[in-house]
This record gives structure tokens, C-alpha cells and sequence, in this order.
């Protein structure tokens, strides 16, 4: 009896050990769940009811974030109050308020090729618009105007309450976490395409949404691109914005976006949502990096533009940068330079010696519309030293067949690729990065590790 | 030789468009039908008015409700028998290769064959604008007019136009369309247009100073040791647009040789350039664009015979052929 009780006790710690470690971890499945209730929790555009609001992380995502969000009339000051104290409903509560630095009305690159007159925004103009419209012939949507609050000096991983504020309307309170300093452990997510399956986009946001829910220590969603099908069309982003909504959780936290640009992003509009910026006449710059202390370190890249030059330029300079200091050295863009279906860019010539000389770890990718994850890759062959590159994007769009009859996702070799809606969720600790793919209905559909480097797991 | 050389030319260009659509995400076709198929699945029409009305704020549950109807898991039946239809269509061009290989005589099925796959150019290349998400997809009929009309000329000539017999010998067939003006006329002019339309709009695009363009150069130039700065490349790339740009009036407004022969060099470069830049694994790309050079090689060809054929029987086949 002794000795049973004590193997009982003995497979209860086991079970419960396994159970923190996340090998039983059971993720939300949100494959069955309605769709409709889903999206009753967009908050319509209207006046200037702050709506579409989204956090993106740039630069140093421990200390700073761009809160952003849409109205439908442009009028009065747009104002963001926040602070680590909730403020219970009274703005004067915040420690800080600040007035938004850049605001305006999104471009309609479709409605100005078709020479479209601008719409009028009040309701008096819209009524006198609909009265003179001949009956159908629908006027073109008129767009509404984004409002990017940066916010700076943040300290991280701290909890910030926000209220957003515009011509003396708020919003209801959220709340976000900036990146930790930590030098132990970082979680993010990655995915991407989602500019196609509107009904599944919801879904997905919302698998986003309960994931940070059941994983607090998530801090961000890397997207790889795609957002929308025709990036200079306002009507399909403005579709995307509203959903994107459904990421928050349903405490109102706000999950941060680090954004890449996808090869159907072009337009002025990514710049507008995300407050991308340009000094001059020419496009804002879609490449950066961003540090999370010395534990992780991300380059974004564009792949819609010159993999050589002033990308290469910077490419160059930030792997040299960031290699020596940090822990874990990940890139992400949108074409995949290991493709499970398409055919790789003339990017690969640049980037891939680039990743190589510089020992990077892992690079995200989009656009395939497959899950992968390669086999480690270096000098074009199977390399435990090699880079290991994972993605392709399922975060709404119909999904394609991947050739796994191509070497390095051939699941034989410890590769993997299949097809499926899908999240990666990954998890940077001292020794090991952990890959886990996660589908609609909550099923890990593939998980693996990447072991640290040594010369710079001490940093 | 200009129907060896035509011949050829369409081979390649069979083989290496077959490719993408049997190995890879296939044809550009196969892809905009998958999507339109998704999307019709997914109800995306009807979803996307319930969505903006949820935006509008005018939402009615009818609204809401209409996200419940769509199937979130639907046959994939549709999309397979696209593939099989892509892949079918990929083995076809396999066979149509072989075939402009192989046959030397007037054959009608592979005629149609070929007629069918310059139609199929074209409407992959619509396809691809259809598509979107690449830099100038909207040029890709035109920068692909060289590769769309390369096996309609070689249908023309497997046809057995309207006075040969079934079985002649196509150079015999040709002997006796001698004096035919409006089919040799209407081949040179085919060729012409296509090479001309290609040039326009790589033309357009290099001096728009196209970002694919730059790569190109840049990595192959690595190839050689040369590490071209980026303004050297993008002036480079000005110079290379206009240059195409003289080539397409040249083509179009003369029969003269060194143009030819420069079109026949700078395309095939051009073509190589994505090997050379990119490795021997998008040898494809290349061959695709084989015409771009090699639709000048055969009119080079092709003036030749003719010529020949004038010295032969005094007389000139078409209306203002000189060579300068």
C-alpha cells in the first residue's frame, strides 16, 4: 500500500511537471467557435468613436510603442492618456497625456485612379451626396483618418493602461505590456497572410487574441505581410483594421504588431497603418531591426524592393551590430528565401550569405500560404550550424500543397511542411528556441528546437 | 534553319514554362482560378458587405449571421481538379515541346497545340496581372509578347497554310508560298511586334529603375568580381531602358541586321542575367525568355531563306525587305 501511494504520488508530480513544462500544453480551439459572436466585438467606425486601434512596436520595443487607431471624422484633438495606473474611468488619473503626433485620412490610391471625387465626411454632406448620386451607381467609401500617438521612454515589462481620446470621445481602457529586458526567456508570435478568408481572419485573431490569454508572456505578433490583397485599396484595409481589433484579449489587453511589408502591401496605406514615415518624396523605409535587450534581436526586411544596395547597406550593418551582443539573431521578411511552393527571389543572392556569414538563428517568412520549417541551412545543404528557416503564412488565406519533395523541408531529414491555417508560437530561453505551430482548432502541428550557439548564449 | 531554330526555340520555351506549373506553386492561371475558387467558398462577397455594415455600425443579425454560413472547411475538390487540370496542361507543354522538336512536316493537332499555347501565354500573362502583388505585374502581357507570339508563328507554319498539302516538307511548303505576301508579311510583322512589344516594356521598366532589375545586375556583376555601386546601377539601368526603347523603334521601323543581331545578344544576356544572378536553380526563368533573343535569330534566319529565295526566283516575297 506504501509503495503504491508513493508511485502514485511519484506519477502525479511527473504529470504535473510535464504539464508546466507545456508538454500537455492545450491550446484554445477556435475552429468550431462562432464566428458571428466573434465579430460582435468590432467597434464600428463612426464619428469619432476611436476604433481600429493597434500597437506596433518598432525600434526598441522595451521602452517604446506607436499606439494608433481610426475615426471616421477627422474633427477636434486626438489624444492618448496613459500610465501603469488604471485610471478607473477619469482621464486626469493617467500620469501622462499625449497629443498625437501624426494624424490624417488614409489614402484610396483605387478611388483616386478611378478619379473619384473626395467623399464628404459630415452627414449633412453625405445625405446631399446620396441625394445627388443617380441610383445605383454607389459612391466610392469615403476613408476615415488614423491618429499614431508614439509614446517613448517606457520602461519595460511594464503594465501601461491607455484610454484613446478623440474630439472628447474615449474609448474604453486597454492595456499592453512593453518587451522585457529579461535575459531569460521571450515569447512571441509569428504569422502571416492574411489578405484572403475573412471569416477565417476572424478566427484567427481570435486564436491570437486567447493565445496571449493563456500565454500572458507573449509579447507580440511578428506579421510577415500580406495583410490585404490590394495594398492601395482602402476598403480591403479598413476590413483588416476592424478585425484586427480582435487580436485584443478580452481583458483589453493589446497585443503589439511588429510589421513587415508584403508583396501586396504596396501603396501608401502599410505606411499610414503602421506609421512608417518618409523624409522626403520617396516611400517610407520598410527595414529595421528591433532589440529585445541582448536576449533576442530581429531584422525586418523588405523583400519589394532591392535585396542589394541601401538594404544590403543596412542588412550588413545591423548583422555586424547585433551578432557580437545578443543571444538570439532572427531576421523576418515576407518572400521566403527557402520556399515550399514558389520559386525563391533574387533576395536569396543578398540575404542567405548575409544570414550565414553572420550566424544568424532563425528567419520567419511568409507568402507561400504552406507551414514549414526547414531543416538548419548553410552553403545550400543540411548544417546543424545552419539557419533554420520557418513560416510561410496562414493567418486567414486559403492554404497551398508544399513540394516536400524539395530537400529542405523534407520531413525524412527532420523537416516539416504541411498546409493549414496557422500561428507559430516561439519561445526564446537561455539554451534552447523553441518552434511551435499552432492550428485553428489548438493542435500543435509541429514543434521543434533550436539549440543556442555557444559563442553567444553568455550574452 | 529559321524553322529548326523556331522550332527550337518553342521547345525550350515549352519545357521551361512546364516546369513552374509540374514542380512549383503553378501557372499564374492555375493560381488567380484557386483564388477566385477560395474566395467563392469562403462566400467572401457576401461576408465582406456583412463585414462593412459591422463597420458602418448598420449591422442587422442577418449581417452577423452570414459569417455562420460560410464553411470553414470546404471540399477541396474544386481546387484539386484545378491542379489536375494545371498539371495536365504542364505535360501537354512537354508534349507540344517534343512534338516542335520532333515534327517536320504540316500537322494540324500540333498547330493547334501550339495556337493553343500562345493563347495560353497570353492569358497566364493576364493572369498574372490578375494576380498582383509584383512590380509592374501589370507589364507582364507585354514584357511577355515575344514569348506569346513565338509558337503562334511556329503553328503558322505547321498549319499548312492555305496552299500546302499535308505532308510537304514545311521548307518546300514555304518554297511554294513564295510570292505570298500577306503570310510572310503577316509572320515578319508577328515577330516584329513581339519583340518590339517585349523591349517596350523592359524598357519602361528599367528606366522606372525596377528593383529586380538592380538585383539582376548587381549579383551578376559579383559574378565577375565587379561590385557595382548602386547609382552606377540605376544610371546603368537608365541607359539599358532607353537603349531598349531604340531597339523597339529600330525593330519596328527597319529590317536592318545589326539590329537583329543586337536584339538576338542583349536578349539572350538579359535571359542568362537570372542565372547568373540568381544560381542554375531558376534556369527556368531563363529558358522562358529564350524568345526575347531568339525570335530575333530567327528573323535573321528567316531573311536569309528569303533572300535565297529572291536570288532563286527574281523576285522580292516581301514588300520593302532590305537589309541595311
Amino acid at each position: 500500500m506504501y509503495i503504491c501511494n508513493k508511485l502514485s504520488l511519484a506519477l502525479l508530480l511527473t504529470i504535473s511537471l510535464l504539464c508546466c513544462n507545456g508538454a500537455f500544453a492545450a491550446y484554445p480551439n477556435v475552429a468550431e467557435a462562432d464566428v458571428a459572436e466573434i465579430n460582435k466585438k468590432i467597434t464600428p467606425l463612426v464619428e469619432s468613436i476611436p476604433a481600429q486601434w493597434r500597437l506596433t512596436m518598432k525600434d526598441d520595443p522595451t521602452a517604446m510603442a506607436t499606439v494608433s487607431w481610426s475615426t471616421f471624422l477627422p474633427d477636434g484633438e486626438h489624444v492618448l492618456y496613459y500610465g501603469r495606473r488604471s485610471s478607473a474611468g477619469d482621464l486626469n488619473d493617467y500620469e501622462n497625456r499625449v497629443v498625437c503626433q501624426r494624424n490624417g485620412k488614409y489614402s484610396d490610391e483605387v478611388i483616386k485612379k478611378k478619379n473619384k471625387q473626395d467623399q464628404a465626411h459630415s452627414k449633412e454632406e453625405q445625405q446631399q451626396q446620396e441625394e445627388v448620386e443617380p441610383e445605383g451607381n454607389q459612391p466610392p467609401k469615403p476613408t476615415a483618418y488614423y491618429h499614431h500617438a508614439r509614446l517613448s521612454g517606457l520602461k519595460p515589462a511594464t503594465l501601461y493602461y491607455l484610454t484613446m481620446v478623440s474630439n472628447g470621445v474615449a474609448s474604453g481602457e486597454f492595456h499592453f505590456y512593453t518587451a522585457p529586458a529579461d535575459r531569460n526567456r521571450l515569447v512571441f508570435l509569428h504569422g502571416g497572410d492574411s489578405r484572403t478568408g475573412i471569416a477565417a481572419r476572424s478566427q484567427m485573431n481570435r486564436l491570437i487574441s486567447e493565445l496571449v490569454s493563456v500565454r500572458p508572456e507573449i509579447c507580440a505578433l511578428v506579421h510577415g505581410g500580406d495583410y490585404v490583397s490590394s495594398g492601395h485599396s482602402y476598403e480591403q484595409w479598413e476590413r483588416w483594421l476592424s478585425q484586427n481589433e480582435l487580436i485584443t484579449t478580452d481583458e483589453n489587453r493589446l497585443v503589439p504588431i511588429i510589421p513587415a511589408k508584403g508583396n501586396h502591401d504596396r501603396g501608401k496605406l502599410i505606411g499610414e497603418i503602421f506609421d512608417f514615415e518618409s523624409d522626403g518624396e520617396d516611400d517610407p523605409i520598410y527595414y529595421y531591426d528591433i532589440q529585445f535587450g541582448n536576449h533576442l534581436s530581429m531584422v525586418i526586411l523588405d523583400t519589394n524592393i532591392a535585396g542589394t544596395g541601401a538594404q544590403e547597406a543596412f542588412l550588413t550593418d545591423a548583422l555586424a551590430r547585433l551578432r557580437p551582443k545578443t543571444r538570439w539573431l532572427t531576421a523576418q521578411y515576407h518572400r521566403p528565401l527557402y520556399p515550399a511552393v514558389k520559386t525563391a527571389p533574387a533576395h536569396k543572392g543578398v540575404f542567405v550569405p548575409l544570414f550565414e556569414n553572420y550566424d544568424l538563428d532563425l528567419a520567419l517568412e511568409s507568402d507561400g500560404h504552406v507551414i514549414k520549417r526547414t531543416v538548419p541551412i548553410r552553403n545550400e545543404q543540411k548544417d546543424t550550424t545552419g539557419v533554420v528557416y520557418v513560416g510561410e503564412g496562414g493567418l486567414g488565406v486559403g492554404q497551398r500543397q508544399p513540394k516536400i519533395d524539395r530537400w529542405f523541408i523534407n520531413p525524412e531529414e527532420g523537416a516539416y511542411a504541411g498546409q493549414g491555417h496557422h500561428v507559430m508560437l516561439i519561445a526564446a530561453d537561455v539554451k534552447m528556441l523553441t518552434i511551435e505551430t499552432i492550428g485553428m482548432d489548438g493542435r500543435v502541428l509541429d514543434e521543434s528546437v533550436i539549440q543556442a550557439r555557444d559563442e553567444y548564449i553568455q550574452n | 534553319m529559321w524553322v529548326w531554330l523556331l522550332s527550337f526555340i518553342v521547345a525550350i520555351q515549352c519545357f521551361s514554362m512546364a516546369k513552374p506549373i509540374l514542380l512549383a506553386d503553378g501557372s499564374h492561371a492555375f493560381r488567380y482560378l484557386t483564388r477566385q475558387v477560395d474566395l467563392a467558398q469562403a462566400d467572401e462577397g457576401d461576408v465582406e458587405r456583412s463585414l462593412d455594415a459591422i463597420i458602418t455600425g448598420t449591422a442587422t443579425e442577418a449581417d452577423y449571421a452570414s459569417f455562420d454560413s460560410v464553411d470553414l472547411a470546404p471540399s477541396q475538390r474544386p481546387q484539386s481538379i484545378l491542379r489536375a487540370l494545371d498539371h495536365a496542361w504542364g505535360a501537354a507543354l512537354v508534349l507540344v515541346g517534343i512534338g516542335a522538336l520532333c515534327i517536320r512536316r504540316h500537322h494540324k493537332p500540333l498547330a493547334i497545340l501550339l495556337g493553343l499555347t500562345s493563347l495560353w501565354c497570353m492569358v497566364d500573362s493576364m493572369s498574372a496581372v490578375l494576380n498582383g502583388g509584383v512590380a509592374f505585374a501589370y507589364l507582364s502581357p507585354y514584357g511577355a509578347a515575344a514569348r506569346t507570339v513565338t509558337p503562334l508563328l511556329l503553328a503558322t507554319v505547321l498549319s499548312g497554310l492555305p496552299t500546302c498539302s499535308t505532308g510537304e516538307r514545311i521548307s518546300d511548303a514555304y518554297q511554294s508560298l513564295f510570292g505570298r505576301r500577306f503570310w510572310l508579311n503577316a509572320f515578319d510583322w508577328c515577330a516584329r511586334i513581339g519583340i518590339a512589344v517585349t523591349f517596350a516594356s523592359h524598357g519602361h521598366k528599367a528606366v522606372a529603375g525596377d528593383y529586380y532589375f538592380q538585383d539582376l545586375i548587381i549579383l551578376s556583376a559579383r559574378r565577375i568580381g565587379l561590385d557595382l555601386p548602386t547609382n552606377t546601377t540605376l544610371t546603368l539601368l537608365d541607359w539599358i531602358g532607353y537603349q531598349d526603347v531604340l531597339l523597339t523603334f529600330a525593330v519596328l521601323l527597319t529590317r536592318t541586321r545589326w539590329v537583329l543581331y543586337w536584339i538576338a545578344v542583349w536578349g539572350l544576356i538579359t535571359a542568362i542575367s537570372r542565372i547568373t544572378a540568381m544560381g542554375f536553380e531558376v534556369f527556368d526563368l531563363s529558358l522562358v525568355r529564350i524568345a526575347n533573343g531568339g525570335l530575333a535569330l530567327v528573323l535573321l534566319a528567316f531573311y536569309a531563306w528569303l533572300s535565297r529565295c529572291s536570288s532563286n526566283q527574281n523576285s522580292v516575297p516581301i514588300s520593302g525587305l532590305r537589309f541595311l
